[in-house]
């Protein structure tokens, strides 16, 4: 039962990945890319890792998925279609690398060695029984322990073991933080001085660039931005049907 | 527990998708589809290190969940590389005018 | 092969259904018919497709009487006795009405959509404890379809989904005004998630555990954890950046009806629209229990040992304390979602770039300033003993410490960012950049 549950995952995963790849249109590989995400996910939770699926799904379809999504809309038109790509023969020697990959990869987990005493991986048929901890009865090992209560574990080992990776992984996501920004920035002015620009070819004409989200502000040296603002958008609604 | 799913399923399944993913930066042209086939990549991988660490025989002394910890820092510094990655991409594709990764061809002789 | 008399094959099968050998599956993943899975339909079939369609019908018929009533008006009176067959009218007009798709959308992406947004509004409810189930040992388990180890983390990941079914229905409609409403909503989202979670971290702090059933029991232990300065300043945190979450007025820029139409769902019409609708109080009714749970002690009563004292192994006390509790929790979510129907009646709707600052400048300070408030309160009442109950002149010493740490916390963040959206004039290209940070 449990074998075919896992077929019909591992044959959708490699389906929404093959889609990822070869769709043409970038949203639609997005998607297939979030669906395969979630896939990947379920492939956690019959690993029993629910922490982590619960961590692949937020992380990766809260964010990463996100984050692709205003990437496409930035960079393509806003239909999203591939408008290059190569001939199909052209994507043959990829292919064949790719393939060969595979088949490099298969032959050698088939075939793996084992070292010191364990088995080899294909040997390997059913997973370590995990044992269920109750309150009153005896001490678990440690990964029952983390099965049962996996954030606990994952808690107790970033504080003691992976102290420094931990740290190291904090910083690292600063300066992503600080990169990206830094990069937004120079986009911004770069905007601005091409706005202003075209604003210049248009001549005397007194027509504010057309700003992106809709909100029609100059900025005007003293506090009558504010006032401007609410003539603009004068009183919300509260009108219900 | 004799119907389980023999560990080297798991295995096969990543060893697939990453080749997937390998032939994705291979053949793909557009910068963000390139990031989207690294993804897939980076997600084979921790397929992996949670099947070791569910199957494995844990070493004494290596504590009791260092797959999943590995797996943790994957998908942290996949979430910032995608940040970044984006980021980078913006401005190549300001400067270029398109998003295709043959197109950065500036510093070829 | 053998003909089996229809007479004896039905008792066959019921000798099948209920031997041992079914009931004792050994992989627990997939156990068939085992009590756990009659216990999940019967969850599937009364709570979501009976109990919760019916409460968003009902929250649409009360947020109409409430607002009607706000603005001296007196609501739906026509269908039924004051109104109350209303929602069922509405169901049906948009069951039956023609559901339009733009000849340039995406067909595909355009479904999915708001299916997507309503499924992620569902996975939600599936781990929200509604009551008080059982007592094992001196731990009560959760009335809850599923009680995980990590309840508040995949909460928060489910209803992280739902930006991005928004984002889809603003792209596939091919439609300027969805599509900007998608991209207002997609950047409010992901910049009020993160005060969301950060107004959540004191409670993990204050439990030890991500599981939400613990976070009732530990409540029952010590107080609600409102009762204390960096628990109340956190349910304020938590409750702006629920309605920001949910888009509702003075958060509800992505539909902005004066501004973009109807934003991403201008293009919707019939029951595509419904499942718009749906998954909008659907998630009003998930973010109210999530306040609820985290900080009004679910179905407990504030200063009493309640549930624990009373449950015993008896079936009568199980039923009895447990329509109770439920009726508690039911109680107490109503306030919650009132609260935002108020809120809703009584606010104009912030400016693009305001909604930005304030989420930035504002919540995502002082919800990091509060983590450190949360330790020093768990420090000086809780100890560093998960088991310590706190007596009374622990909770008194904790106000007198963190009380005016919290004022002064608030009045500087506040000033402070006022201070700061006075000097820099509001501009389109500073919303777009708060927006731009915000998309990362």
């Amino acid at each position: 039962m449990i074998r075919i549950l896992f077929g019909i995952l591992a044959t959708l995963g490699i389906l929404t990945a093959l889609g990822t790849v070869l769709a043409r249109n970038l949203v639609h590989a997005a998607l297939f890319l979030v669906a395969f995400f979630f896939l990947v996910a379920c492939q956690f939770v019959l690993l029993e890792a629910e922490f982590m699926a619960a961590m692949q799904v937020l992380v990766y379809i809260g964010a990463v998925a996100i984050i692709l999504m205003f990437g496409i809309m930035l960079t393509r038109n806003i239909q999203g279609d591939e408008t290059t790509g190569g001939h199909w023969v052209r994507k043959l020697p990829a292919a064949a690398v790719a393939l060969g990959m595979l088949a490099v990869l298969v032959a050698g987990i088939l075939d793996e060695k084992p070292l010191g005493g364990r088995p080899a991986w294909s040997a390997i048929q059913a997973r370590p029984e995990a044992i269920v901890p109750s309150a009153d009865g005896p001490p678990v090992d440690a990964r029952s322990a983390a099965i049962a209560d996996m954030s606990r574990s994952v808690g107790v080992e970033m504080l003691q073991r992976f102290v420094v990776p931990f740290e190291i992984a904090g910083l690292l996501l600063t300066a992503a933080l600080v990169g990206a920004i830094a990069l937004a920035q120079s986009e911004e002015r770069e905007d601005s001085s091409r706005s202003g620009a075209s604003s210049d070819m248009r001549g005397g004409t007194t027509m504010q660039p057309a700003p992106g989200f809709g909100v029609k502000l100059a900025a005007t040296p003293n506090g009558s931005a504010a006032g401007l603002s609410a003539k603009l958008h004068p009183a919300s609604d509260t009108n219900l049907s | 527990m004799n119907n389980d799913i023999p560990l080297s399923w798991f295995l096969i399944f990543a060893s697939a998708t990453f080749c997937i993913g390998l032939l994705g930066v291979l053949v793909r042209r557009n910068a963000i589809a390139v990031l989207m086939a690294i993804e897939i990549m980076l997600n084979a991988a921790n397929i992996n290190f949670l099947a070791f660490w569910r199957y494995g025989t844990p070493t004494p002394g290596d504590g009791p969940i260092t797959g999943v910890m590995m797996a943790i820092f994957v998908i942290t510094i996949a979430a910032a590389e995608v940040a970044v990655g984006i980021g980078l991409i913006l401005l190549c594709y300001r400067r270029w005018k398109a998003a295709d990764v043959d197109r950065y061809d500036s510093l070829a002789g | 092969m053998n003909l089996v008399l229809p007479s004896t094959w039905p008792l066959l099968l019921a000798q099948e259904v209920s031997s041992s050998a079914w009931l004792a599956e050994p992989f627990p993943l997939l156990p068939l018919l085992s009590r756990q899975m009659v216990i999940y339909i019967a969850w599937l079939a009364l709570g979501f497709f009976g109990a919760f369609p019916g409460i968003v019908a009902y929250m649409v018929w009360a947020e109409r009487k409430v607002a009607a009533r706000f603005q001296d008006r007196i609501g739906p009176n026509r269908v039924g006795p004051l109104g109350l067959l209303q929602p069922i009218a509405d169901a049906i007009k948009l069951i039956t009405k023609e559901s339009i798709v733009p000849l340039a959308a995406d067909k595909v992406v355009h479904l999915l959509a708001p299916v997507l947004i309503l499924v992620s509004a569902f996975l939600t409810l599936a781990v929200i404890p509604f009551g008080f189930g059982s007592k094992e040992g001196n731990r009560l388990t959760g009335f809850t379809p599923i009680d995980l180890p990590s309840g508040l983390l995949y909460l928060i990941a489910v209803s992280s989904m739902s930006s991005l079914g928004i984002f889809l229905a603003g792209w596939a409609s091919r439609n300027k005004y969805s599509l900007l409403g998608a991209m207002r909503a997609v950047a409010q989202l992901v910049s009020y998630e993160v005060p969301q979670v950060l107004a959540t971290i004191p409670i993990v702090l204050w439990t030890g555990s991500l599981s939400l059933v613990a976070i009732l029991n530990r409540q029952v232990d010590v107080d609600w954890f409102l009762f204390s300065p960096p628990g109340f300043l956190a349910f304020v945190l938590l409750t702006i950046a629920n309605i920001a979450e949910v888009n509702r007025t003075p958060f509800d820029l992505p539909e902005a009806e004066s501004e973009i139409i109807a934003g991403y769902h201008t293009e919707y019409s019939g029951m595509r629209f419904g499942l718009f609708f749906l998954a909008e109080y659907l998630s009003v009714f998930s973010v109210s229990c999530l306040g609820t749970i985290l900080f009004l002690g679910g179905g407990s009563l504030p200063f009493f040992d309640f549930p624990r004292s009373m449950l015993t192994d008896a079936l009568p006390s199980f039923i009895l304390v447990n329509t109770f509790t439920t009726g508690v929790f039911f109680f107490k979510v109503l306030c919650y979602v009132f609260l935002m129907f108020w809120i809703r009646a009584t606010l104009p709707r912030l400016r693009v770039d305001q909604l930005m600052a304030f989420a930035w400048k504002t919540m995502v300070p002082l919800s990091i300033l509060n983590i450190l408030i949360a330790a020093i309160w768990q420090e000086t009442v809780f100890g560093h003993n998960l088991d310590y109950l706190p007596s009374f002149t622990d909770k008194v010493w904790g106000w007198l410490i963190t009380g005016p740490i919290v004022l002064v916390a608030v009045i500087v963040v506040l000033k402070l960012s006022r201070q700061a959206a006075t000097s820099t004039a509001p501009s389109a290209i500073s919303a777009r950049r708060t927006a731009a940070m915000a998309s990362r």
